[in-house]
């Protein structure tokens, strides 16, 4: 029984372990083509439900451009169940509401961007599913992919800490009622 | 019948359940901190894939196959008895356990199936997480103050349907009550000096039904005189030989039928109507007050076999009455034991319902495991099988499920009247029919919508 445990413990910190590590690792790729330059800056934090702004950058040996038809859309990377389940168009184009524009017919079943200076333009973007997220940025006839990690929103503390308490006070009370009921009994 | 000894050599072997107890619990280990803390992405989640594309469509087909063993590897098991074993006080499970946890199983399981379609627990990685939490909570509570496994016995959700298809399964544990006759220490349901007795309070001499037996083999570990017995039986033959038909596992059934149904139905473009007009019917906006309109939807798919089976069993003990006093006349006795019929039905819908999930996105899994590495290979299916093809298995696992019921209720007729009497047999054949006729329907909408 001993080595049953043995091995039963083994499998269970390699599980542990291996999940760990999962969860600590990243990457991150982008992809260019077309004869534009394109630049994205990505907040650090992408967070489900939260709005965040984007901004790409759009240049042309090496001069800013303006006036472009810039739109962001999102594909996923492979087909999930949250895809399976999803109705959205076909290439993943899904990005809740963005921001109205006067280049919004160019970009249809995706966000605009709104020029926001040389080059640059803005897309407010709330994502709507948590994960690895491609976000595709296209301007002037290039295109951009960014991989994004969507953060989830954390557990609920006041969830998590009601369960610990919960789990303490069962086997505190438990413990002590066992040493009532049993004086000197050890564990059978 | 056929004895099974290889079966019986695992359950006597010193490191069955433990060892798979203890892969289970890692796994459990690892499910709730990836529904707590890994994306809230299902589908990039390994935890909810392994869960919900796996092992729940699973779970039915291997009641049928493995009787209860799952209950006998399940981590909430696993770390009841370590709770126990650290600070339990053992205290006998409460009268009102006993007297009603059939009962308060049948319910349980329709609350959580209840919770599920109105947190979307299955696609939110949070709420599976929450989920799994409350059933831990239950577990270490019970595990530290009830005695044995007093959880999985009277508390459990999947009890219910684990008792009704571990009926209609294929494996049989039993004694041989001459062996029995001797034996005065019944180290079976006490326990032995290396291993504990039955940890759901069978005594296997007295056993008459495969409803709570979860094969973990400590009887036979504990049993000197060798008369335990594993066999392999005619699946639902169990169904019509006892005499002892539960009222709740009649309920149950029909119960089960209707949450299928309504499972299946929320995956059709006709949902949505459905919806509205239940909005309509009671005044109110079906999406904004929709956990008021699942309910009364969930009421009605479910009160609608169980109506049948009474319309049924009222014509049927009619029937039943005009050809044998000695028959279940009584409208409930009836209900009760034909009940029993509609086991294998509400099998058939639950694993065709299962298969539907594993054959069209469980290939998602190894994708889902490799995007926990942060690792996104190209664009790949979620699907192992074509609809169609996936469709054509389901509709021939209801068929051979309606098909049983059919045969069972026959059986049941001819052991009570000692032949078929139509009259009693014939509105229970009918309910059969209709039922199946609603599961085809949803499962051919189903088909003509994907395509």
């Amino acid at each position: 029984m001993k080595g049953t445990k043995a091995v039963g413990t083994a499998l269970v910190a390699c599980i542990l372990v291996g999940g760990a590590l999962a969860l600590a690792g990243a990457g991150r790729s982008t992809v260019l083509n077309g004869d534009c330059q394109l630049a994205a800056q990505i907040p650090a934090a992408v967070r489900k439900g939260h709005v965040t702004t984007l901004i790409l950058q759009v240049r042309q040996n090496g001069r800013p451009v303006d006036h472009a038809a810039a739109c962001l859309a999102t594909a996923p990377l492979f087909v999930s169940l949250e895809d399976v389940l999803d109705t959205t168009p076909a290439g993943g184009v899904d990005l809740g509401s963005g921001p109205d524009s006067a280049v919004r017919p160019a970009c249809t079943n995706a966000i605009a961007g709104t020029q926001s200076g040389d080059g640059r333009y803005a897309f407010e973007w709330e994502p709507d599913t948590a994960g690895r997220v491609n976000l595709i940025f296209s301007a002037a006839g290039s295109t951009l992919i960014v991989p994004v990690d969507v953060g989830s929103e954390p557990p609920s503390a006041i969830i998590l800490i009601l369960f610990a308490t919960f789990v303490a006070a069962v086997l505190i009370t438990a413990g002590c009622l066992r040493r009532r009921l049993r004086p000197g009994g050890a564990a059978s | 019948m056929i004895e099974a000894s290889w079966i019986k050599t695992v359950l006597r072997s010193r490191i069955y359940p433990s060892l798979l107890q203890w892969i289970t619990t890692g796994a459990f280990v690892l499910v709730l901190a990836l529904a707590l803390f890994g994306p809230n992405n299902a589908g990039q989640n390994f935890g909810m894939a392994l869960v919900w594309l796996v092992w729940w469509p699973l779970l039915p087909l291997s009641f049928l196959l493995a009787g209860r063993s799952w209950c006998a590897v399940c981590p909430f098991a696993c770390l009841m008895d370590r709770v126990q074993q650290g600070v339990g006080v053992r205290l006998p499970a409460p009268l009102f356990l006993r007297r009603h946890g059939p009962w308060m199983i049948a319910v349980m399981f329709v609350l959580v199936t209840y919770v599920d379609e109105v947190w979307g627990i299955h696609s939110n990685a949070r709420s599976t997480g929450y989920l799994l939490l409350v059933v831990l909570a239950l577990a270490v509570f019970f595990g530290a103050f009830f005695e044995r496994r007093t959880f999985c016995r009277y508390v459990c959700f999947i009890g219910g349907i684990a008792a009704n298809y571990s009926r209609a399964g294929v494996i049989q544990l039993r004694a041989e009550p001459d062996r029995c006759r001797d034996c005065v220490a019944q180290p079976c349901y006490h326990g032995a000096q290396d291993t504990p007795g039955c940890p759901v309070f069978l005594s296997p001499p007295s056993l008459q039904d495969s409803a709570m037996c979860h094969l973990c083999g400590n009887c036979v570990k504990n049993c000197g005189p060798d008369a335990i017995r594993v066999s392999l039986r005619r699946p639902t033959v169990e169904l019509w030989e006892n005499r002892r038909p539960h009222l709740s596992a009649a309920v149950l059934a029909a119960a089960v039928i209707g949450i299928v149904m309504i499972e299946q139905s929320a995956l059709l473009r006709s949902w949505n109507p459905l919806l509205d007009g239940t909005g309509r019917m009671l005044h109110i906006d079906p999406y904004v007050y929709y956990p008021l309109v699942y309910a009364v939807l969930l009421a009605t798919f479910m009160a609608a076999p169980l109506i049948g089976l009474m319309l049924a069993a009222f014509l049927s003990s009619l029937g039943f009455r005009s050809v044998s006093r000695s028959a279940p006349a009584r409208v409930l006795e009836n209900f009760a034991t034909f009940g029993s019929a509609l086991i294998p039905l509400a099998l058939a819908g639950h694993v065709a319902h299962g298969l539907y999930h594993l054959l069209t996105r469980s290939r998602s899994v190894p994708f889902a495991f490799l995007a926990m590495m942060k690792w996104f290979p190209g664009s790949a299916g979620a699907a192992w099988l074509p609809n169609s093809v996936v469709f054509l298995v389901e509709m021939a696992v209801l068929i051979s499920g309606a098909a049983s019921s059919v045969w069972v209720a026959d059986r049941l007729s001819r052991r009570l009247i000692a032949r078929v009497s139509w009259a009693a047999c014939l509105p229970h054949a009918i309910l059969l029919l209709a039922l199946l006729a609603a599961n085809l329907y949803t499962v051919s909408a189903m088909l003509t919508q994907m395509r």
